[in-house]
């Protein structure tokens, strides 16, 4: 068991903090390169569909061809482009500029945090930032399972929210931040563990394409298999981490995180190393809860495992 | 005086009709909700609506009619034969639909309430290649009028496709786009079928946005009663059975599929929904034997692209290219990105002059964005724009003809590629 001192707990939170620069350098990636965040996506369709008046035609069709709306139809007329894609343009420059927010809190509050411990509450910023994304995900949809985006990036906004706990650094604060690692590595690997057991064609072909960099050819039945029993494991884990505090399996979490996170990169090159990025929570959450070392629901294993910290306030 | 006279009316005459086709080209871009919705047909009773023709197998001999009632009726008929029954609407040969049934309906929260609505398919066989064949629906006695479509030839590639995707919002827009089709075609009798690459409603899952698109569909309908047949197929957004219903497709067996246009193109459709390794990737490579050499222009759609101009590369393009390289297919049909791209030729995931163009990204009616034109496969002798476009491919024996047709009708690019010599 690692001690929980002073020094780990600095440790702990460096390396945290390391993580989530990381993370947001990922997530805000196609933000400032490709087709911005869910949220700026979610923010121009509705712009589009507004300015299109796509509301006053389906009123208009619905009264006309399926008699379903009496009232008279009130259609406003269309935006011109110009103005549309004024309006569309802000949304993006807003939407890179929060981004690059969120990338430059992540890279100054370790700094800022050493000075003033309760600067770290602005973590809970790029917290909302990919929660708000998550959600959006969620609204956006065209992606198989789209709608657990929440909790499936449950570790990511969720570290963010741990870090500025951690950074408080009192032994209440800790307490919570154990709990909102745990329940957030519990909900991802829930879901990725049911997305793996309902054979998530993205996963499939992760697993397709990484065996055929090593020259294995994987048939339906074998991947199939395979995710199932990923599957299993994945929600496994997620329940035994808010179930007891066992060193062996928070050792196992992250490694299986990272080897997830990874296979973005093995499969699909090293352009893909944004999702790589904005995976790593994946890893670094069940190792924070090894660092932090405080109990789990029940404490299965050795008493001596979950030493209290020490308050470093 | 009196040839004065006929020279001043010919000259009139002349001066009108030229600006009557300008004005009908100025008002395709201003045609208000009222005047495109008076153009569909209400959805009411058993009246035939939502027509389409389905091609997903061997467009020389087969195709599948398709029209939606607003009750359930008993008897679904298709007549058709290759001669018009004129006014009295008597076609020589009928087929009973045989598949009929009530489109997958999610309820909203009471007080709302969408009424069912039913699917009918007629799988017509035994078809004579490059033949028009004139049809009639009939659901319990109500009869659509005349409609036709051609088939495709048995060999020889003297016709145009035309390619589009991303119809999922911006309603007046994809009207609009529906109604550019039509004028291609009526302005280019050669124009065999429309291929959709997908996206053709914002959630796949409600019936709601399907019976717009389906309405609005039919004003792809050319004044003299052609129907252009639709490829279709399966976007992002799409999920769900409807798109099944639609189109008249196995879930399990059909979400990819090969439209051969006679003996000499072919028309490969994949399904970035699905995995691309395991049975995707054995039934492409399997295809892609048997069609090369076989087939002068091979060509795939598919909805998310390989080398984008907006987002990231979709999870398949790993499977996918090296077969596409492997077996040298011409040319591939992208959509989803929402604007307009034309990359340079690729392969092995490099600039190489004998390597394959991946044009679209998709613009029947949905927002446009701002494509990336500093990619590597674009910025050096490729092209990205953002308009409302659909892509004409005219072919020949010796080239293809990629042009990208603009809503007012302009071409933004106009791209050859030469056939390839085996």
């Amino acid at each position: 068991m690692i001690p929980f001192t002073k020094e780990n707990s600095q440790l702990l939170t460096r390396l945290a903090a390391i993580i989530a620069v990381l993370t947001i350098l990922g997530a805000a990636w196609p933000v400032l390169f490709n087709e911005g965040s869910a949220a700026g996506k979610f923010l121009v369709r509705t712009h589009q569909i507004e300015a299109a008046d796509d509301g006053g035609f389906e009123a208009a069709m619905e009264a006309h061809l399926y008699g379903e709306t009496m009232e008279a139809a009130t259609t406003r007329t269309e935006s011109d482009l110009a103005s549309t894609a004024a309006h569309v343009s802000r949304i993006r420059q807003l939407d890179r500029a929060v981004s690059v927010l969120c990338l430059l809190l992540a890279l100054a509050l370790p700094f800022a945090c050493q000075k003033w411990p309760k600067l770290s509450w602005l973590y809970i910023l790029p917290a909302i930032w990919l929660l708000v994304n998550a959600h959006a995900i969620a609204i956006n949809g065209g992606k198989a399972f789209s709608e657990l985006a929440v909790p499936a990036h449950a570790t990511r906004w969720g570290m963010f929210l741990a870090l500025a706990l951690l950074s408080l650094r009192n032994a209440q604060s800790d307490r919570i931040a154990n709990w909102i690692l745990r329940i957030g590595c519990a909900l991802t690997f829930t879901i990725h563990g049911w997305e793996a057991f309902q054979l998530n064609p993205a996963f499939q072909d992760l697993l397709y394409v990484t065996c055929g960099h090593i020259d294995i050819t994987l048939t339906e039945s074998v991947c199939h298999g395979l995710l199932r029993i990923i599957g299993v494991m994945d929600v496994v884990l997620a329940i035994s981490i808010v179930a007891v505090h066992s060193r062996p399996l928070l050792l196992w979490m992250a490694c299986w995180g990272l080897i997830t996170a990874a296979s973005r990169p093995i499969a699909l090159g090293l352009d893909a190393w944004p999702e790589f990025a904005m995976r790593l929570p994946n890893s670094a959450a069940p190792l924070l809860v090894l660092f932090i070392g405080l109990p789990a629901a029940f404490s299965l294993f050795s008493p001596n495992n979950t030493n209290q910290p020490e308050s470093t306030t | 005086m009196n040839n004065y006279r006929v020279g001043l009316l010919s000259a009139s005459l002349i001066l009108s009709t030229i600006l009557a086709v300008s004005a009908s080209e100025i008002d395709l871009s201003k045609l208000d909700v009222k005047t495109l919705v008076t153009k569909m047909t209400p959805l009411k009773g058993t009246t035939p609506a939502q027509w389409r023709v389905v091609w997903t197998g061997d467009a020389s001999r087969e195709a599948t009619i398709s029209w939606t009632t607003a009750e359930p009726g008993k008897k679904h008929v298709v007549y058709y034969g290759a001669e018009s029954g004129g006014k009295g609407g008597e076609l020589a040969l009928s087929q009973q639909c045989q598949a009929n049934g009530v489109y997958s309906i999610k309820q909203p929260e009471p007080p709302e309430k969408i009424a069912p609505a039913y699917y009918h398919h007629a799988r017509i066989k035994n078809l004579k290649p490059n033949t028009r064949y004139y049809f009639v629906m009939e659901s319990d006695g109500e009869r659509s009028r005349e409609f036709y479509f051609r088939t495709a030839p048995i060999d020889g590639t003297d016709f145009t496709l035309i390619h589009g995707g991303d119809s999922r919002s911006g309603h007046a827009n994809r009207c609009r786009m529906n109604l550019r089709i039509a004028e291609q075609a009526t302005s280019n009798p050669k124009v065999l079928a429309f291929a959709h690459g997908g996206d053709y409603i914002v959630s796949g899952s409600k019936w709601e946005q399907w019976r717009l698109w389906l309405s609005q569909h039919e004003l792809m309908t050319l004044e003299d009663g052609r129907i252009l047949p639709i490829i279709p197929t399966k976007g992002n957004h799409d999920g769900g059975n409807i798109y099944f219903e639609v189109f008249d497709l196995e879930m399990e067996t059909e979400r990819w599929h090969t439209t051969m246009l006679g003996k000499d193109v072919a028309l490969v459709t994949l399904d970035t929904n699905s995995p691309g390794g395991g049975p995707q990737a054995e039934w492409l490579e399997a295809e892609l034997i048997r069609l090369r050499p076989a087939v002068r222009w091979l060509l795939v759609q598919y909805h998310r692209p390989m080398y984008p101009a907006v987002k990231g590369p979709a999870k398949h393009a790993p499977i996918f290219c090296p077969l596409f390289d492997k077996y040298n297919i011409d040319i591939a049909l992208e959509s989803d990105g929402h604007c307009m791209k034309r990359t340079v030729p690729i392969r092995d995931g490099k600039k190489d002059p004998t390597g394959i163009v991946y044009v679209g990204e998709g613009g029947l009616g949905v927002g446009q964005r701002k494509p990336d034109g500093n990619r590597w496969y674009i910025k050096d002798g490729g092209k990205t724009g953002s308009a409302h476009h659909v892509m004409r491919l005219d072919f020949t024996p010796d080239n293809l003809r990629v042009r990208f047709v603009l809503m007012d009708g302009s071409a933004w690019d106009d791209h050859r590629i030469k056939a390839r010599k085996f």
